[in-house]
């Protein structure tokens, strides 16, 4: 996929567990994990605004393009 | 009408439609004498292709019952549904040549009456096309769903 989620690398800067976010951001654990994953199709920006808010960082801390 | 309504009024018709079509063909020598269509043509040319066209006609409503048994259970846009509607363009489609088939028959025996097959058939071909483009809509909308799913 051409577009990388560093949630993992994020969740880990800040200490902070799936489970924790899931729950301060308003989704399931199952969807994080499809975040995760990279199995998303797309991302809704409240969810990412709410991730954002949530781990204090910018959506280029967690959305990173890699060329196939 | 509901929703809900309708959809057992239409699974009823379903369940209806299996009993029918068995009479029919338990029935249809009685009536045929009765009402005596052409009867110099000989019933077998009729009553053949019609108890071949029974086993489609049940596959058809077996596909339309499971069909309506998923949207019964809120299971619409799924590849169950996909499926079905793909027996039913197989039902219509062997159908269909049943019905050419035995217009060419009955018109290389008698000339005239084969006209019905071909009509007939002509309503089966129509069906089918029907059919398989709501199958390709029920398609397009899983692969919507999915996406939608998959949006976080």
């Amino acid at each position: 996929m051409s577009i990388v989620v560093n949630l993992d690398v994020m969740l880990a800067k800040r200490k902070m567990s799936s489970l924790d976010l899931a729950n301060r951001v308003g989704i399931t654990q199952a969807n994080l994990s499809i975040l995760k994953t990279g199995k998303a199709k797309a991302i809704r920006f409240s969810t990412l605004e709410s991730i954002c808010r949530e781990l204090d960082c910018q959506p280029g801390d967690l959305l990173e393009f890699k060329e196939d | 009408m509901s929703t809900e309504l309708s959809i057992k009024i239409t699974h009823t018709i379903v369940r209806i439609c299996y009993f029918f079509l068995a009479i029919s063909v338990v029935v249809f020598p009685f009536v045929y004498d009765k009402i005596g269509i052409a009867d110099d043509i000989g019933m077998l040319w009729i009553f053949i292709p019609y108890c071949l066209v029974v086993p489609a006609g049940y596959w058809a409503l077996l596909s339309l019952d499971r069909m309506l048994d998923n949207i019964k259970h809120e299971i619409v846009f799924d590849t169950s549904n996909t499926r079905a509607l793909s027996h039913i363009v197989w039902a219509c489609f062997y159908a269909a040549w049943i019905g050419i088939i035995g217009g060419i028959a009955l018109f290389c025996v008698k000339k005239y009456f084969c006209i019905y097959f071909f009509v007939l058939a002509a309503g089966e071909l129509f069906m089918c096309l029907i059919c398989q483009i709501v199958k390709s809509v029920f398609q397009s909308a899983i692969e919507l769903k999915e996406e939608n799913d998959l949006t976080i």
